[in-house]
Parts: structure tokens; C-alpha cells; sequence
């Protein structure tokens, strides 16, 4: 992706979607993508996971769950971390993880 | 310094207002299709004219403002002010950059009291932004819009943080800010 992507005018947000910075409207776009709402931070086989933290209600940043049960984030436009836990990331900058997404995992096409 | 006249070619019923400045004149027509005669419906015309005018200033002002800034830093006092600004600025964008550094929101980022501080220094500061892209790509987007009321930046090149510098910068060049 090499698009920054925020519910803001110049930034790249999908058509139809409102710019409005509200976590109904983050949950709508990750769904465009196959990712649904969930309740376990925990590895699933099958499918991936990434996280939505907020503070004072508005999304502040995402995080995705590696095939090794890791998370991994991108803090502000350059740095790449990978840490336990979604719990790890939060306090004053990132608020707290609010709501965890989840889609199955793409299998590739079969080779005929 | 200035002068606006605004001129009605009686034949072909059109208006045309022209804007000198000691650089640069703006002359601009009113729109096609805008040929009403001044005794069919007068109200109607005046409030075309008001409303044409206002637009024109709309657009020249920012200019204006920053040009203003241009010519007073060639004088002494303007030197020292320019000074200022420019201090006040790099402390502010130095802090604001290094608080930002981790942030993923765009919407954190602008409302950080440095960059706000930025955003109230007004169109005077635009070139030192502007210089700031130059030197390396950032989120000044939202300040440039907030300050210039102008959004250079195309449907295709949102987000594209590169594109979008190049975007401002040949805006800038386009008005001749650079």
C-alpha cells in the first residue's frame, strides 16, 4: 500500500465513504477488504486479524496480526515494530485497542 | 499602489474588472452568458456584479498577503520581523515533528498546538512551509489548505505523499510563491 490512507481531505480515503473520524466508519471500509468484527486477540487458523485503537472515541491507529500470533504496527510514516500484544501499544499516543477485525486468510487458486 | 476599475463595454453588454498591483494585474471578465441590460433587471445585475467581485478578491487575496510579506522583508524592519517569524517557525516545526514522529493519525497530527501555532501565523509562513517540502516530504498538506484555502492535490494523488509535495510545490511555482 503505498497510499496514506485517513478520512481527511488531500488523504486517500475509498469513494463512497464519509470522511468522517469515527470507528463505524473505519469498521466499514476494513469490511470492503472481507474483515469482520470479532472477540479474540488470539491466533485463528484460517484468518487474519488487525486491531483499532481509539482515544476519546476516534481511531488513532491500526495494528495486524502476524502468522505468528505477533502483531505488527507502523508508527507514524516510517517506523515498523512488531510487538506481543495489542495491549502492548496502548496508552497516551494510541489510546486503547477498541475493536478487533478478522477476515479468512486468501487461498490461493488451485493449479489446474 | 493599487487600483480596480471595473469597465462596461456597452455594445457587447460585457463587464470586465481589472486589478493593478505594482506586479501583476488581474483582469477578469464576468461570466459567459451574463448579458443583462442595466435597465432590464438592475437589482439582479448589481447583485451579479457584488458577487463577481467578491470572487475575484476572493482569489487575490491570499496572494496579496503573501507578496505583502515578500516586499516588506526588503525592508529593515521587515528583515528583523522576517527574523522572527522564521525562528518561530523552525521551533515550532522542529517540535512538531519530533511529537509527531510516531503518530498514525492525520487528525492528531494537525491538531497538535505546534501545528496550529503554524496555521496561525497565516499566509506570511507559506513560503517557510513550502521550503520545509522541499527539503523532505511531511504533512504540511493541511496547513497549506487551512492558510491558502487551496487544495492543489488531484483525486489520483491522495495520500501519495511525494505527489502530493510535487502537487504543492508546482502550485506554488504556478503563483510564483516559490
Amino acid at each position: 500500500m503505498d497510499r496514506f490512507w485517513w478520512p481527511v481531505s488531500q488523504y486517500y480515503w475509498p469513494p463512497g465513504f464519509p470522511l468522517d473520524l469515527t470507528i463505524e466508519n473505519f469498521v466499514a471500509v476494513f469490511g470492503t477488504f472481507g474483515y469482520q468484527p470479532c472477540i479474540s486477540l488470539t491466533l485463528e487458523e484460517g484468518f487474519e486479524k488487525v486491531v483499532i485503537y481509539i482515544r476519546q472515541g476516534k481511531p488513532t491507529h491500526m495494528a495486524r496480526q502476524l502468522a505468528n500470533g505477533q502483531w505488527t504496527s507502523k508508527l507514524g510514516s516510517s517506523w515498523d515494530i512488531e510487538h506481543k500484544s495489542p495491549l502492548g501499544l496502548e496508552g497516551q499516543e494510541y489510546g486503547n485497542f477498541s475493536t478487533v477485525l478478522r477476515r479468512p486468510i486468501p487461498q490461493p487458486a488451485p493449479v489446474p | 499602489m493599487e487600483s480596480a476599475v471595473l469597465e462596461n463595454d456597452f455594445r457587447k453588454d460585457v463587464w470586465t474588472r481589472t486589478t493593478t498591483r505594482p506586479d501583476y494585474t488581474v483582469k477578469a471578465q464576468a461570466p459567459a452568458g451574463w448579458r443583462l441590460t442595466a435597465y432590464e433587471r438592475p437589482h439582479l445585475k448589481n447583485q451579479l456584479i457584488r458577487r463577481h467581485i467578491r470572487g475575484i478578491s476572493a482569489e487575490i487575496y491570499f496572494i496579496d498577503r503573501i507578496r505583502s510579506a515578500r516586499e516588506l522583508l526588503r525592508t529593515a524592519a521587515g528583515k528583523k520581523q522576517a527574523e522572527e517569524l522564521s525562528r518561530e517557525f523552525q521551533t515550532h516545526a522542529t517540535k512538531w515533528q519530533s511529537d509527531v514522529r510516531f503518530i498514525s493519525s492525520v487528525a492528531d497530527m494537525v491538531l497538535h498546538p505546534s501545528y496550529l501555532r503554524i496555521i496561525g501565523m497565516g499566509p506570511p509562513v507559506v513560503p517557510l512551509l513550502l521550503k520545509e517540502l522541499q527539503k523532505e516530504p511531511a504533512h504540511w498538506f493541511q496547513a497549506l489548505e487551512a492558510i491558502t484555502g487551496h487544495n492543489p492535490v488531484e483525486e489520483t494523488d491522495r495520500g501519495r505523499v511525494g505527489r502530493m509535495t510535487q502537487r504543492w510545490l508546482d502550485w506554488a511555482k504556478a503563483q510564483h510563491i516559490s
